[in-house]
């Protein structure tokens, strides 16, 4: 009878620490999920106000300047988003009043893994973001 | 015997239920973070997309300006044509709020108001509904406001959108109104030298 309950004792230990084991592992699988979604809200976020930006650039310039290009492109780069196209876009000045347009596509990794490197690649997703804008020229 | 059944229930129990709790308390935390900051997306989105299309909307007309700018001080701003306005006012929405599905449900155009200063009149264009029906008024300069409460003083417009969002919980819709005044203003060439 001793040998039995003394027995059963470091078993009980054993069961607690894999119930913490798998709660810990769990937990940090949400974590991981969380930081990843939020993350990619961000990026879209940080996507949309530096493509706003330049918009208003446009506005007071009438078209897409060339270092204007060139600052949206490192931007969105930084934001995450790769094959960048600004097809569509006004490129040549334009008259008071008249329709600018700005449009980027570009891929996006939607990776709820983005941080652990080697392993990202498992959740990898790429998805096509369009960021279709118009103002008039104010120049 | 007795003893060892009487143990082995006692111990991880309470782990278990620690788990399931801590778990839950998250998945629930988490849930309510998501929704929060979806929420707050739209409505820096709307509010943006608001701002932007009205500043769209507001085209001086360029040759009155500096016709008047010789014989009046201040010169006068109206707009080059209050229908176009209306009109790239709402083709802005459309496109910004295109690129956002998922985002706006039943997106209508409530009200754009165009108001037009000259000397002590301001002449108040009204385009209410998606279709746009037109109606003109007139009133006296430091009289008119806007519907947000701001006094008219400048050539201005006003814009409201009605949409519904979402509810996490039901999916049932939720109505939200925004709204906006900009006023218009030129930068002579000097002033952007």
């Amino acid at each position: 009878m001793r040998r039995l309950i003394n027995k059963k004792k470091p078993a009980t230990m054993v069961e607690n620490m894999i119930v913490m084991m798998l709660n810990m592992v769990i937990l940090c699988a949400l974590l991981v999920i969380v930081f990843g979604a939020f993350s990619g809200i961000s990026d879209r976020w940080e996507q949309r106000q530096a493509v706003r930006e330049t918009m208003l650039l446009m506005e007071t310039e009438g078209y897409l300047k060339p270092s204007d290009r060139a600052n949206l492109i490192t931007e969105l780069e930084n934001d995450g988003l790769s094959n960048i196209s600004l097809t569509g876009t006004t490129m040549r000045e334009v008259n008071y009043g008249d329709r600018i347009y700005l449009k980027v596509t570009g891929t996006y990794d939607d990776n709820v893994l983005a941080f652990a490197g080697g392993i990202s690649k498992v959740a990898s997703h790429p998805t096509t973001i369009t960021i279709n804008r118009q103002t008039t020229a104010k120049q | 015997m007795d003893m060892i059944f009487k143990k082995k229930k006692a111990s991880a129990a309470p782990g278990y239920i620690m788990m399931f709790a801590v778990v839950l308390i998250f998945t629930i935390v988490v849930l309510y973070l998501a929704s929060m900051a979806r929420l707050m997306t739209h409505q820096h989105h709307i509010d943006d997309t608001l701002a932007d299309s009205v500043l769209a909307s507001l085209v001086a007309d360029d040759t009155h300006y500096f016709g008047t700018d010789e014989i009046e001080n201040p010169p006068t701003v109206r707009f080059a044509n209050v229908s176009n306005s209306f009109n790239l006012y709402k083709e802005c929405m459309d496109a910004a709020i295109s690129e956002a599905p998922g985002f706006y449900y039943n997106l209508k155009y409530d009200e754009f108001i165009c108001y037009e200063v000259e000397d002590d009149t301001v002449k108040i264009t009204t385009f209410t509904g998606p279709g746009g029906s037109k109606s003109v008024s007139t009133g006296r300069l430091g009289s008119v406001k806007s519907p947000k409460g701001n006094i008219v003083r400048k050539t201005s417009a006003y814009a409201r959108v009605r949409f519904d969002i979402k509810n996490v919980i039901d999916g049932s819709y939720i109505t939200k109104t925004k709204d906006i005044y900009c006023t218009l203003e030129i930068n002579k060439k000097e002033e952007l030298i």
